[in-house]
C-alpha cells in the first residue's frame, strides 16, 4: 500500500480534507441541489471569480470525497497525480485488493503509461467516488493539462469528477458539452439573491432594515466575499446606516475598501496578527506563535474560525486553518506596505519553522523570499537526497534554480548534489562542473559526511555514463569510508541508493559476487524504507547479475518481482526496467524457450532506447546476435552487432570484455554463415584478449577448417582464461569433448564431457550440448554407457535432441561449410569403399579419413555413415560440386 | 525590453495595491487606471492574476505606445 505520509511530512498534509463550512455559512439549496443533480454528468465545472463561494457550494453539497486542493506547486505530473491518489485513498474508495492500492504516481519515463492504467484501475472500483479538484486554474503546465483532459474524455462511470476553477481551464470542455457529459455552475449562478444575502447577514448576527440589505446586495452584486466582508464590519456596529450609506456612496473597488474597513475595527493585536499570519498559505497554531512571538495562535485561530468566515478550517480537528484566498491576499498586500521592514525576518521564521518539521519546498519558498540564501541552501542541503531518492531528481534541480548560482558554488554538498541532479538527466557536462566546485568549496564539519557520500553518489553516476567502473568502484570506496569515520544519521534511504550505485558498477565492473551482495542490501533497505523506485531498479540489476552468475537455475525471481512491482506502481516504461527484461530473456533462451526470450528481449530493445546506456546496449545486443544464430540466421546476427557498434561509436568507453566477446560472437556467427576468412581475420585482432570467448571461438574455427589437434590445444588453454558469463565454461568443456572425440582421444573426451556436464548440473545450461548437434547427442549416449554420474541432465538432454531432430534434420542448414578435403571424401561415401580403400584413394593414412568422417558427421548434423549419404542429398552436396 | 502597459478596473484602489505591482495608479470616477511597464506576457498574467485574486473587475487592459514613435 502507498502512504501519504511517507512523501508529505505528516503535519502539513491538510490538502485532502472536505473543507468544513465556514462560520456564517447559508444553505442555498437551489445551487446544492443544481450540483448535486449535475453529478449525474461526468464532470462538473464550477467556474467563477474568486471570493463566489465556489468552495463552499462543492463541500456543502457533496457528502462523501476524494478531495484535493491544489496547490501551485502541484503543477507538476508526479504531484498532481500523487495528490490524487492520496486523496482517493485517504476517502476510504480504494480496497485494498484494487489496483488503485498499487498504484504511484508517474515518475518521469512511466508518464504516458500512467493515465491509461489510472483510468482503467478507476474504472474497477465498487463503489462510484466524487472526485473534486479545487482551483483547477493553478494547474499550467502542458503535462498536466493534457493528463488531466485525458481523464476528463475517458471518466469512467465509477467517478464523478468537480472542478473548480477561477476561469475556464483550457481543458477540452467544449467536446464535454457537446456530449452532454458537462454540468456547470458559473459567476452569475453563485451571486447571491436579495433573499439569500439577507440570510447570510442573519448569519452573521446581523438584523438590518430591508433597505439596508438591499444597499449591500447593490453595491456587491451578490458577491459572496464583498457580503461576508461587509457583515465582519458590520459586526458590534452601533451605526449600521452610517457605515451602508458610507460604503454605497464610495467608488472603491469592494474588497479593498471593506478589508479595510475590517482591519481597522479589530483590536492593534488581532489585526497584527491577521497582517503577519497571511503570509503562509496554512497556518497553525505553533507557526502563528512563530510568526507573532506570541503564545495564543491555537486559540486566536480558533476564535477567528468561530466568528469570521474568512478563517477556513482545514483538516477538520481544528489545529490547521487557512485564510480565504481573497482575504489572504488582501491582507498580503496590505502586509507589504504596513511591515515592508519586517517581511524578511518574518519569511525567515516561516521558513525555520517548516525546515524543522520536514516541509522542504515552503521552507525554500520563505527562504529565498526572506533572501536568507545560507538558510534556503541549508535547507536544500538536508532535503535533497529524499527528493532524488524518491525519482524526483526535477524538483531537486527546481528548487536550487531558486537560488543565485554563486551561492551554490560556495557550497560543496549542493555541488555535489546537483552533479547527482545533472547525473540524473544525462548531462555529464554540467555534473562536471558542479563536481568541480564541489570538490573546491568549502563545508562545516557536521555536513562532511553527507558530502562524501553525494561525491561517492556522483562519482558512480559518471561512471555509469562514461565507463571506467573499475577505478569509480574504488574512488566510492574510498569516500565512503571516509565517510564512515564522520559522524552523521544513519539514513536507510541513503544507504539503499549507494548500495543500489555500487552494485550496478561493481556489476559492470564484472565483479559479480560484490554486485550480488551490494545489490541485496539495497534490495532489502529499500524495501524497509519502501523506496520502490530503488528497489526496482536494485532488482533489475540483481537479476542480470544472478543469471550471469548462475545460469538459467536461478529461482529467485528477481527479474520478475522487478517487472511486477514496476507494474503495480505503473512504471512499466521505467529504463530500469531494460536490465530485469534482458535478465529475463538470457533466463528464457537457456532455459530452452526461445519464444519468451524474444518476447523479453523485444521489451528490454524497448524501454533501453530511452536509457541510452552502452553497456546495457551491448548486453542486448550480444544476447540478439547469440539467438539469431541459434535461430539459424547467422547474418541477421552478425547486423545486430554492426548495429550496436555503428550506433555506440561515439558514446563513451567499453566494457572491459566487450571488445573481446564482440569478435568472438561475430567469428562464431561467421564460421556459421561459412566466412571462414573473415573469421579468422576477426579473431585475430583480439589473439591477445585472454577471455574465453575468444579461445572457443578460435577453437571452434579450427574444427570448421578440419583442425581437431589445434582445437583441442586451444580450448585446454583457454580453460584457465576468465568468462564473463556462466554459460561460457560449460560451452568450452562441451566444445574441447567434442574436439577430444573428432581427435581421436575418446577417454579424454569422456572426462571432458564430464566436466562439462558437472558444471551444467548445477546451472541447468543445456543449450552449449544441444547447439553441438547430433556427435554431441552421441557422445552423451556414450557417456551413459560409460557410467556417467549425471544421468539425470544426460537424459534431459537426449530428450531434447529427440524433440528437436526432426527439425534439425530437414529444415536446418549445414551447421558449417565442409572444408575441400572433407567435401573430397564426402563424395566417396555413397559408394561401397571402405574407409581404408578411401584412405587409398586420397594417399592419406585411414585415420586421418576417420578424423575428416567425425568432422563431417559433426557438420552434417548425423552419427552414422548412411545419415551422412542422406543429408547431404537433401543439402545438395553430392549433385554438384560449388 | 520592458512595454508600458495601462490596465483599467473597475472602482477606485488604494495605492498599496498599485505599489504591490509595481505600478502607477491613477483614479477616475468610476474607475482606476495602472500604469507602467511589464517585463513579458508572464509577468502581465501575474499582474492580471493578482487583480483577480483581489476580487477586481477588469475593465481594459492596453499596450501603450513606445515613447519616441514619430
Amino acid at each position: 500500500m502507498s502512504s501519504p505520509a511517507v512523501r508529505r511530512a505528516p503535519a502539513l498534509v491538510t490538502q485532502f480534507a472536505v473543507p468544513p463550512l465556514p462560520f456564517g455559512m447559508v444553505d442555498r439549496p437551489r445551487l446544492t441541489e443544481r450540483l448535486r443533480s449535475g453529478l449525474s454528468e461526468p464532470v462538473t465545472l464550477v467556474c467563477a471569480p474568486a471570493g463566489s463561494g465556489k468552495t463552499a457550494l462543492v463541500a456543502a453539497s457533496v457528502e462523501r470525497a476524494a478531495w484535493v486542493t491544489l496547490e501551485p506547486t502541484d503543477d507538476e505530473p508526479g504531484r498532481l497525480w500523487d495528490a490524487v491518489l492520496t486523496a482517493l485513498e485517504l476517502a476510504g474508495a480504494v480496497p485494498s485488493d484494487s489496483a488503485l492500492a498499487g498504484l504511484a504516481a508517474p515518475v518521469r519515463e512511466s508518464r504516458d503509461a500512467f493515465m491509461p492504467l489510472l483510468v482503467n484501475a478507476l474504472a474497477t472500483l465498487p463503489e462510484p467516488v466524487v472526485l473534486v479538484l479545487d482551483d483547477v486554474h493553478v494547474l499550467r503546465s502542458r503535462e498536466c493539462l493534457t493528463q488531466l483532459s485525458f481523464l476528463l474524455l475517458h471518466t469512467p462511470d465509477t467517478v464523478r469528477l468537480v472542478m473548480t476553477a477561477r476561469s475556464d481551464p483550457p481543458l477540452p470542455l467544449h467536446v464535454l458539452r457537446v456530449r452532454g457529459r458537462l454540468a456547470e455552475i458559473r459567476a452569475t449562478d453563485l451571486a447571491f439573491t436579495l433573499d439569500e444575502s439577507r440570510e447570510l447577514l442573519q448569519a452573521h448576527g446581523l438584523e438590518l432594515h430591508e433597505e439596508l440589505i438591499t444597499a449591500l446586495h447593490g453595491r456587491t452584486e451578490g458577491w459572496g466575499a464583498g457580503l461576508r466582508l461587509a457583515a465582519l464590519s458590520l459586526q458590534g456596529r452601533e451605526d449600521p446606516e452610517t457605515f451602508v450609506a458610507d460604503f454605497a456612496g464610495d467608488d472603491r473597488v469592494v474588497g479593498d475598501y471593506l478589508l479595510a474597513e475590517v482591519l481597522d475595527r479589530q483590536p492593534p493585536k488581532l489585526r497584527a496578527f491577521l497582517l503577519r499570519t497571511s503570509l503562509v498559505d496554512r497556518i497553525c497554531g505553533s507557526l502563528a506563535d512563530a510568526l507573532t512571538n506570541d503564545g495564543h495562535g491555537a486559540d486566536t485561530l480558533a476564535t477567528l474560525e468561530r466568528t469570521n468566515g474568512f478563517v477556513l478550517g482545514v483538516d477538520g480537528h481544528r489545529e490547521w486553518f487557512r485564510y480565504h484566498r481573497l482575504f489572504a491576499k488582501l491582507l498580503r498586500t496590505r502586509a507589504q506596505r504596513e511591515l515592508h521592514a519586517e517581511l524578511p525576518k518574518l519569511h525567515a521564521r516561516a521558513a525555520r519553522w517548516y525546515a524543522e518539521r520536514g516541509g522542504c519546498v515552503d521552507a525554500l519558498e520563505h527562504a529565498v523570499l526572506a533572501g536568507d540564501h545560507d538558510l534556503a541552501v541549508e535547507v536544500v542541503a538536508g532535503h535533497w537526497f529524499d527528493l532524488y531518492v524518491h525519482g524526483d531528481a526535477a524538483a531537486v534541480r527546481r528548487l536550487l534554480a531558486k537560488l543565485p548560482p554563486e551561492r551554490l558554488e560556495r557550497d560543496a554538498e549542493l555541488s555535489a548534489a546537483l552533479a547527482c541532479a545533472a547525473l540524473d538527466v544525462g548531462d555529464t557536462d554540467s555534473a562536471e562542473l558542479h563536481i568541480a566546485h564541489a570538490e573546491h568549496a568549502d563545508l562545516p564539519e557536521p555536513r562532511r559526511r553527507r558530502y562524501l557520500e553525494a561525491m561517492a553518489l556522483a562519482g558512480l553516476g559518471t561512471a555509469r555514463l562514461e565507463g571506467d567502473f573499475d577505478a569509480a568502484l574504488r574512488a566510492a570506496d574510498d569516500l565512503l569510508a571516509e565517510a564512515a569515520t564522520h559522524t552523521g544519521d544513519d539514513d536507510g534511504a541513503r544507504e539503499a541508493l549507494v548500495h543500489a550505485m555500487l552494485g550496478e558498477t561493481a556489476l559492470w565492473a564484472h565483479d559479480l559476487p560484490r554486485a550480488g551482495e551490494e545489490l541485496r542490501r539495497a534490495v532489502a533497505s529499500a524495501r524497509a524504507h519502501r523506496l520502490d523506485y530503488v528497489a526496482v531498479s536494485a532488482l533489475s540489476y540483481l537479476a542480470l547479475h544472478d543469471v550471469m552468475m548462475y545460469g538459467p537455475a536461478d529461482e529467485h525471481g528477481h527479474g520478475r518481482q522487478a517487472i511486477e512491482l514496476a507494474e503495480r506502481r505503473g512504471w512499466s516504461q521505467l529504463p530500469q526496467t531494460a536490465c530485469a527484461h534482458t535478465a529475463l530473456a538470457l533466463h528464457a533462451f537457456y532455459d530452452l524457450q526461445p519464444q519468451q526470450a524474444a518476447e523479453h528481449l523485444e521489451l528490454a530493445k524497448v524501454v533501453a532506447r530511452q536509457l541510452r546506456r552502452r553497456h546495457l546496449d551491448f548486453v542486448i545486443s550480444h544476447l540478439d546476435a547469440r539467438m539469431h544464430g541459434a535461430a539459424g540466421a547467422p547474418r541477421d546476427g552478425l547486423r545486430a552487432l554492426e548495429d550496436y557498434e555503428a550506433l555506440n561509436r561515439h558514446r563513451g568507453p567499453r566494457l572491459e570484455h566487450e571488445l573481446a566477446s564482440v569478435a568472438a560472437m561475430r567469428a562464431r556467427l561467421l564460421i556459421q554463415a561459412g566466412e571462414l576468412e573473415e573469421a579468422a581475420a576477426t579473431l585475430k585482432l583480439v589473439e591477445d584478449e585472454p577471455w574465453m570467448a575468444v579461445g572457443s571461438a578460435a577453437a571452434r574455427l579450427a574444427l570448421a577448417v578440419g583442425e581437431p589437434a589445434d582445437a583441442v590445444e586451444l580450448l585446454e588453454a583457454t580453460l584457465s582464461h576468465p568468462a564473463v558469463h556462466a554459460v561460457t565454461p560449460v560451452e568450452t568443456r562441451a566444445l574441447l569433448a567434442i574436439a577430444l572425440a573428432e581427435n581421436g582421444e575418446p577417454l579424454k573426451a569422456t572426462r571432458m564431457l564430464e566436466q562439462a556436464l558437472t558444471l551444467a548440473e548445477a546451472n541447468r545450461h543445456r543449450w552449449p550440448f544441444l547447439e553441438l548437434g547430433r556427435p554431441m547427442e552421441e557422445l552423451l549416449r556414450h557417456q551413459i554407457r560409460a557410467g556417467t554420474a549425471h544421468r539425470a541432465i544426460v537424459g534431459e538432454l537426449l530428450d531434447a535432441f529427440a524433440d528437436r531432430a526432426p527439425a534439425t534434420r530437414h529444415v536446418a542448414p549445414l551447421l558449417e561449410p565442409l572444408s575441400e578435403r572433407e567435401q573430397a571424401i564426402l563424395r566417396y561415401l555413397p559408394t561401397a569403399l571402405s574407409n581404408r580403400e578411401i584412405a587409398a584413394e586420397l594417399f592419406v593414412t585411414t585415420n586421418t579419413v576417420k578424423t575428416h568422417l567425425r568432422s563431417i558427421y559433426r557438420k552434417l548434423d548425423v552419427a552414422r555413415r548412411r545419415e551422412a549419404v542422406e543429408r547431404a542429398r537433401d543439402l545438395r552436396l553430392l549433385s554438384s560440386r560449388r | 525590453m520592458s512595454l508600458n502597459y495601462e490596465i483599467r478596473v473597475r472602482g477606485r484602489v488604494g495605492e498599496h495595491l498599485a505599489d504591490a505591482l509595481g505600478l502607477e495608479a491613477e483614479t477616475e470616477p468610476v474607475e482606476t487606471v495602472l500604469r507602467g511597464p511589464v517585463t513579458d506576457q508572464e509577468g502581465l498574467h501575474g499582474i492580471l492574476e493578482h487583480l483577480q485574486e483581489l476580487g477586481l473587475e477588469l475593465v481594459e487592459v492596453r499596450q501603450l505606445p513606445r515613447k519616441g514613435g514619430g
